[in-house]
């Protein structure tokens, strides 16, 4: 067992902080290669035209599942000991529905929104300042809110267990759906299609640039 | 230099799924984003208004026993995403400055937008504990039942107010 | 796409490997907070030190004591038969099997119920349902069973019961410890074989 690392040996503090440079730096270039540094592109998703967050949000979701599953099989991780995040019912939905709007609204989530700032896109930077801003009310509004956040606690609960299947079945299953989900996606592109967006798949082309042609 | 077209998005998903499998493997937890601002924040209260930050319930509790809140794995994971976006853009031709939206929308009003997008959001991936990344993304690559919760409350709640920012994007 | 393609059947056929080999699941420590809160006060998984002492002197074999005291405490004097397993060291792997039991009960005990309280509903949370714990400990052991004594000139049958009990278990558990460790284990042997001579048993 060598996973996960920080937890199984005795390092110093600042070990840990170094893998988290380096997750965030290769974070960082994925999305970025991706396109995930283009709100158009992103907020595509929802109208049809650009379907790529699906296909790489299920992709990584999948790849990190089914790899710390194989991981864990072969005994090198101890899935025990990787964080599961716990259920908050109402805070869970409450809050995913507020950042969908703000997703729609922004055309980012914070780490696109961070990572097209670093490439110097404007809307993303003021998008961060919203956001830091949205972090500070919510610091500042916490004594009225907290009852809210802590309601209906359910622990780290897992899908697997509530719906009593093995984890290696759930697993299979969801990699099906999402199989079924890509080719869907392709469907909907070509149906949704939007070529008056240039730019989405070539950026050397921008929409504000074809004003100019 | 002409920016290169994005990377196939399968290729992609799996670069970014063999991050978080990294992170996982080594640290032993998911990414996020949206903590690393609120580490920001908490810093920076703690840097204006000590007193404030001492007393408050919320704040509180980040500078127990002298720990220094930016001395934190999703701060310095939140500097990597800079760095890692940066390098990427640059290798890809893709770096410059642009305020990104549709022809016939303003600049001020993309600008308003994103900020207030950016508000709500962060506001509610604090709620939800995690934002696309850290509940989501992360969630699911545990199986949590919060990740797929909170993934289908983003989604589904984009979804449905699409229709009324469609003059935003299209 | 031939990369949606490709990823697709290497997701696949890796989901089918996995569906088809079940993963070994080491007994996870996850209750909710309300659950935990209920094992904690729990009055039905509570036995006093008089049904102990029955099951003492009977050598009840459903029933497994597990003295979650430091060791040299387990060392120093114990309940006779007991097991040690330091709070410390509830969750330790190697100790799965011997919290499992076959299902029988386990007792947990300490000096007082602190200790006690804490193993048991550690062991709760690790998914053991059957676990005890003796209420008051080591001390209420001392106050009841071994400092009990009779007063006063009339006596019920029960009373007389319940004493002639804890007389035995008094004596048991001095017998007990007066023993070095090796010889703890025979002690049941004799006097298994003591009791079927006096029954007029076989040899």
């Amino acid at each position: 067992m060598i996973g996960p690392v920080s937890a199984l040996f005795q390092l110093p503090g600042w070990v840990d902080l170094l893998f988290a440079l380096f997750v965030g730096i290769a974070f960082g270039y994925a999305l970025e290669q991706g396109g995930f540094s283009s709100s158009r592109k992103l907020a595509g998703m929802f109208y049809g035209y650009d379907t790529t967050v699906l296909k790489v949000f299920f992709t990584a979701a999948l790849v990190a599942l089914v790899g710390a599953r194989l991981l864990s099989f072969f005994g090198l991780l101890d899935l025990d000991l990787v964080f599961v995040n716990e259920y908050y019912v109402n805070a869970a939905i409450a809050g995913g529905v507020i950042m969908g709007l703000g997703f729609i609204m922004g055309g980012f989530c914070p780490g696109t929104g961070v990572c097209a700032a670093s490439i110097g896109k404007t809307d993303a930077m003021v998008y961060v300042l919203g956001g830091v801003t949205g972090a500070f009310l919510f610091a500042e509004t916490w004594p009225w809110v907290a009852p809210l956040a802590m309601k209906n606690y359910k622990g780290p609960l897992q899908i697997h267990e509530v719906l009593g299947l093995s984890s290696g079945l759930f697993t299979l299953l969801l990699i099906v759906a999402a199989v079924a989900m890509f080719w869907l996606a392709e469907k909907a592109e070509k149906r949704f299609a939007r070529p008056d967006i240039g730019g989405l798949n070539d950026p050397g082309m921008h929409p504000e640039d074809t004003k100019k042609v | 230099m002409k920016s290169k077209p994005y990377m196939n998005p399968y290729l992609a998903g799996t670069l970014l799924g063999l991050a978080l499998l990294s992170a996982m493997f080594l640290s032993g937890r998911g990414l996020g984003a949206s903590g690393g601002m609120k580490y920001c924040v908490v810093s920076a209260v703690g840097a204006v208004d000590r007193e404030h930050a001492l007393e408050s319930a919320y704040y509180s509790k980040y500078f127990e026993e002298g720990k220094h809140p930016l001395a934190n794995w999703l701060t310095v994971e939140l500097a990597g995403l800079l760095i890692g976006g940066f390098i990427s853009g640059a290798l890809s031709g893709r770096l410059g400055l642009k305020n990104e939206r549709p022809p016939h929308v303003s600049g001020r009003k993309r600008l308003f937008f994103a900020f207030l997008g950016g508000l709500l959001f962060v506001y509610g991936a604090q709620l939800a504990r995690g934002c696309t990344s850290g509940a989501a993304l992360s969630g699911m690559a545990v199986l949590s039942v919060a990740g797929f919760v909170t993934m289908a409350a983003i989604f589904g709640s984009a979804f449905l107010f699409a229709w009324f920012f469609r003059k935003l994007w299209i | 796409m031939n990369t949606r393609i490709r990823i697709s059947v290497l997701l696949v056929l890796l989901g089918l490997f996995l569906a088809l080999f079940p993963e070994e699941n080491p007994g996870r420590y996850r209750i909710s907070p309300q659950e935990l809160a209920r094992w904690a006060t729990a009055d039905s998984m509570v036995v006093f030190p008089d049904e102990v002492a029955r099951w003492i002197n009977s050598e009840e074999q459903e029933v497994t004591l597990i003295d979650v005291r430091h060791r040299e405490e387990y060392a120093a004097c114990r309940l006779p038969g007991a097991l040690s397993v330091p709070l410390e060291e509830i969750t330790d792997p190697q100790n799965e099997d011997l919290l499992r039991n076959k299902g029988g009960k386990l007792v947990f005990y300490s000096n007082d119920e602190e200790a006690a309280a804490a193993a048991q509903v550690l062991a709760a949370g690790m998914g053991h349902s059957q676990v005890y714990r003796m209420s008051g400990g080591m001390n209420a052991w001392f106050e009841t069973v071994m400092n009990s004594s009779f007063s006063g000139e009339r006596i019920t049958a029960r009373e007389n019961a319940l004493f002639t009990q804890r007389l035995n278990a008094r004596k048991l558990f001095t017998r007990y410890n007066s023993l070095p460790d090796s010889l703890k284990e025979n002690l049941f042997v004799t006097r298994r074989l003591e009791k079927a001579r006096m029954d007029g048993g076989c040899e």
